[in-house]
């Protein structure tokens, strides 16, 4: 299959750019993002922040808000609750049309890699004038918009899953909220550097203890990247299931075949 | 394959490592402090001794002083310098480290291109000592009489360091209240040595020159620059009844002796004896260089009841050793706190944030408005969304970063130099505040004045988790000095405190009346005195600027002077709140103890724009102070 032509990436083109309810939620992002970085905006002088040792947590702040954000429509996104009523939803695709189900998950996944970068993009402005703030350097925006951003994927593919797994809006809405919030409990009780969170608290960290390299048989790597490759790997692993869940609609659904896989 | 062919990679390794072994035979010894006596609290000197029996080589020595440990920080600080070692040759390379109280360790390390050749350690927790420190210069045992200086709280110690290894630096006699020179065992000294004590001397300390017989050889000697008086010829005497007016006590030593003749060049007589100057002080910066005629090492001097009275005025001083104890951030230290009021060094306001993010959602509303831009195509919307983001995203790095957010630090600058008039030398007291928002390093060249470099102050969290906090700096006492590795975690503040005696020929002079003050100032030195003052029973008189090598003469009428406890007045004599702020520190915080200690003097001081000492770029925000103690 090649991608430029899979009619997906056209068709989320169309939606998150044309939509006037999506482009209203990017508003609101920016909108929340600006805000917090207002309100976090370090107030004190930089005299009295070298006396005190209290540094500025913007950049840290905005990182969260962005993230809570992106988590949110991304879930959103996912199951698609903004698209309008007359769109054709992934579970109709895959039961009233022949397009193959690989083809259906590498668009929607591959498409949905690129419209969180978008939506990082859109935060970015305000996270590099809070990294300044805080005293970060440019270098520390890779790792904050990585743990960000396969985040908001794996999430995004959660919204799929749902979206495929569950008819009813309500349904997905609370599994979509009651699934985020428990691996953001569990994972920050149980495993702390695969929550994004913790993660994201790491990249400036206001203490030496705080984030330090976890350490692996082969070798050490930053804290930040555990969450990074935890998410990809939730990401891919949901990509996958969702092939795999609209495999069985279809064949239940469809039981003799309905084009090809 | 034969066996033997299975030998051949041994054999190259053998060769190649045979070499390597024999070509780094060094060995390195460390004399430290004076005789092995180091005081707490103090810079001392060290001489490394490395012995290379090899093939030469150019080699880094590098001296670690270590302290802190238990409930403290193990912190440290690093000296290096480059030296050459002919081969079969032994070099003496001089130090002068800190010995911080709780000091552990210091570890001497010789390496030629990055490999470690010799290695010693010292520790000096068994050396240190808090004992007050006196150091004879004498080929013969003689000065125990010195020893009566000691007090129930403050012992002394009298040490006899060979001539050869007094100290090139003036820092390095930082631990001694007293040098007492006897002879010299007819060695000259070198003439870094002998700029070393004198400008210790200038630093406040007490330097006793003795006579009798063994006072000729000290013109010879290279003392020739410091000695007060010049040597003409001796004399044998009876007794030194004029001792004992000098001394307030009822009699002076009585008995046969040998006194030094002589003709006062530099300093001012303060007992003489049928036209022979006996004893002979002059004044040098903060401290004092005494002559006596008489040798108080023999008899009768040696048994005189006023020998105790006797040491003890010519060891009077008020010096304080240079390595300090702070305990304030860097941003209270009250010679910053002028300078930190500086816009570039506050966060931009939240006004700039709130413009930025406004003009970022304007920029975005059209786009993002349907009914704006309802008839744009999603692929060009898209497009011209990631263009508004692009621009913005340079727009918050540059806006912002231009203002604060540079890699380099700041770095504040403030100094009072102290000039006796005419000394021709200023001690000099710079403190240079470096704040770092970002993590980041910096790197200070102090050209070739002879400077100890103490570390107020150190806060700030490290540039990487986990990674311990940067052990100090480093100083490089090559040619020049730099020092290296002055490193900061995120809004790190690190306060560095030089101290230097510098050339400086000034010279002032106030004379007339109350009614009409003459003032005289001659400039010889190469830098412009901005905006100076004259203070004078009180008030401060406006003088202007005084230009390189310009001689002025000033006429003052009562009228003119401010009083400076007004503090409008004050502000209008130092010129500006900043100065004002400056000059209205402590005496002792703004390095001025002569002038403090001498309230009836008159003083000429100007501001000089930029550093004393360290060569940081012009622009950085600097102050300094130049005061002139008037005759």
């Amino acid at each position: 299959m090649r991608m430029g032509r899979n009619p997906f990436l056209d068709e989320g083109v169309r939606t998150y750019f044309a939509q006037d309810a999506i482009l209203r939620s990017y508003l609101v992002l920016v909108g929340v993002i600006g805000l917090v970085l207002l309100l976090w905006w370090p107030r004190a002088s930089l005299d009295a922040v070298a006396r005190t040792g209290v540094f500025p947590g913007t950049f840290t702040t905005v990182c969260i808000g962005l993230y809570i954000c992106l988590t949110y429509l991304g879930a959103r996104y996912g199951a698609e609750d903004f698209s309008p009523e007359a769109r054709v939803k992934l579970r109709e695709y895959a039961l009233l049309t022949q397009v193959s189900l690989a083809s259906i998950a590498a668009g929607r996944t591959l498409f949905s890699l690129l419209h969180t970068l978008f939506l990082l993009a859109l935060g970015a402005p305000f996270l590099l004038a809070s990294l300044a703030v805080s005293g970060g350097g440019l270098a520390l925006m890779l790792p904050a918009l990585l743990v960000i951003g396969a985040a908001t994927f794996a999430v995004r593919m959660y919204g799929f899953l749902t979206l495929v797994l569950l008819e009813r809006q309500i349904g997905r809405d609370l599994c979509l909220g009651a699934g985020v919030i428990l691996f953001l409990v569990v994972s920050s009780l149980v495993v702390p550097a695969v929550n994004p969170i913790a993660a994201l608290l790491s990249i400036l960290p206001r203490d030496e203890a705080a984030g330090a390299p976890i350490s692996l048989p082969l070798g050490s790597i930053p804290f930040f990247s555990l969450s990074v490759i935890m998410s990809l790997l939730a990401g891919l692993l949901l990509a996958g299931a969702v092939f795999a869940s609209l495999g069985g609609l279809r064949k239940r659904e469809r039981p003799d075949g309905g084009g090809t896989r | 394959m034969p066996a033997s062919f299975l030998l051949i990679p041994f054999f190259f390794l053998l060769t190649s490592y045979l070499p390597a072994q024999s070509a780094f035979s060094v060995r390195c010894d460390a004399l430290l402090g004076w005789n092995g006596v180091v005081r707490e609290g103090c810079f001392a000197p060290l001489l490394v001794s490395v012995e290379n029996s090899g093939a030469r080589l150019q080699a880094l020595v590098r001296v670690d002083v270590i302290w802190g440990g238990l409930r403290g920080a193990v912190t440290q600080r690093s000296f290096t310098r480059q030296a050459f070692l002919p081969g079969g040759a032994t070099r003496r390379i001089p130090f002068v480290v800190p010995i911080l109280r709780g000091a552990r360790s210091l570890t001497i390390a010789v390496s030629s291109n990055d490999v470690e050749v010799a290695r010693q350690e010292v520790d000096l927790r068994a050396l240190a000592t808090s004992d007050h420190l006196v150091a004879g210069i004498s080929s013969e045992l003689s000065l125990d009489m010195v020893s009566g200086l000691s007090g129930p709280d403050a012992p002394v110690r009298l040490v006899y360091p060979r001539v050869d290894d007094l100290p090139e630096s003036w820092a390095g006699y930082d631990s001694v209240d007293m040098v007492v020179v006897h002879d010299t065992a007819f060695q000259q000294l070198r003439a870094a040595q002998a700029a070393a004590l004198e400008a210790w001397v200038a630093t406040g300390g007490s330097l006793v020159f003795t006579g009798g017989t063994d006072a000729l050889q000290l013109g010879g000697a290279g003392l020739g620059r410091l000695l007060p008086v010049e040597i003409t010829g001796l004399r044998e005497r009876d007794g030194l009844p004029s001792l004992a007016a000098f001394l307030g006590l009822p009699r002076g030593p009585r008995g046969r002796m040998v006194i030094a003749e002589s003709k006062v060049t530099t300093g001012a007589v303060m007992s003489s004896q049928d036209g022979v100057p006996t004893i002979v002080k002059r004044r040098l910066g903060r401290g004092a260089v005494w002559f006596t005629a008489f040798d108080p090492t023999l008899a009768p001097l040696d048994s005189w009841e006023g020998s105790p009275a006797l040491w003890r005025r010519l060891s009077e001083n008020d010096r304080q050793p240079v390595l300090g104890t702070f305990s304030s951030s860097a941003a209270d230290d009250p010679w910053m706190k002028p300078l930190l009021g500086n816009p570039p060094l506050g966060f931009p306001g939240s006004l700039a944030a709130l413009a930025f993010a406004g003009g970022y959602l304007l920029l975005l509303l059209p786009l993002l408005s349907a009914r704006v831009s309802g008839r744009l195509r999603a692929r060009l919307r898209a497009a011209l969304l990631l263009c508004v983001v692009a621009a913005a995203a340079c727009a918050g790095w540059l806006l912002f970063n231009r203002e604060l957010f540079r890699s380099d630090a700041r770095i504040l600058d403030a100094a009072r130099a102290d000039v006796g008039s005419g000394d021709g030398v200023a001690r000099v007291t710079e403190k240079i505040g470096l704040f770092g928002v970002q993590a980041g390093s910096v790197e200070l060249s102090l050209g070739t004045v002879d400077v100890a470099v103490d570390e107020a102050v150190r806060i700030g969290i490290p540039a990487r988790p986990a990674s311990p906090p940067n052990p100090g700096f480093t100083m490089d006492t090559g040619r020049e000095t730099t020092i290296g590795g002055v490193s900061f975690g995120r809004f790190g503040s690190r306060l560095l405190v030089l101290n230097a005696v510098i050339p400086m020929p000034l010279e002032a002079s106030v004379s007339g009346s109350a009614a009409s003050l003459v003032l005289a100032v001659s400039n010889g030195s190469a830098r412009l005195l901005r905006r100076c003052f004259l203070l004078h029973a009180g008030r401060g008189y406006l003088v202007g600027d005084v230009a390189p090598f310009e001689t002025i003469r000033r006429t003052f009428a009562a009228a003119d002077g401010l009083p400076m406890g007004n503090p409008a007045a004050r502000l209008r004599v130092a010129g500006d709140p900043r100065r004002a702020s400056f000059l209205d520190q402590p005496e002792g915080e703004t390095g001025g103890g002569r002038s403090g200690s001498s309230q009836g003097s008159n003083f000429f001081a100007g501001w000089v724009d930029g550093p004393m000492i360290a060569r940081v770029r012009p622009d950085r925000p600097a102050l300094c102070l130049v005061v002139v103690e008037a005759r």
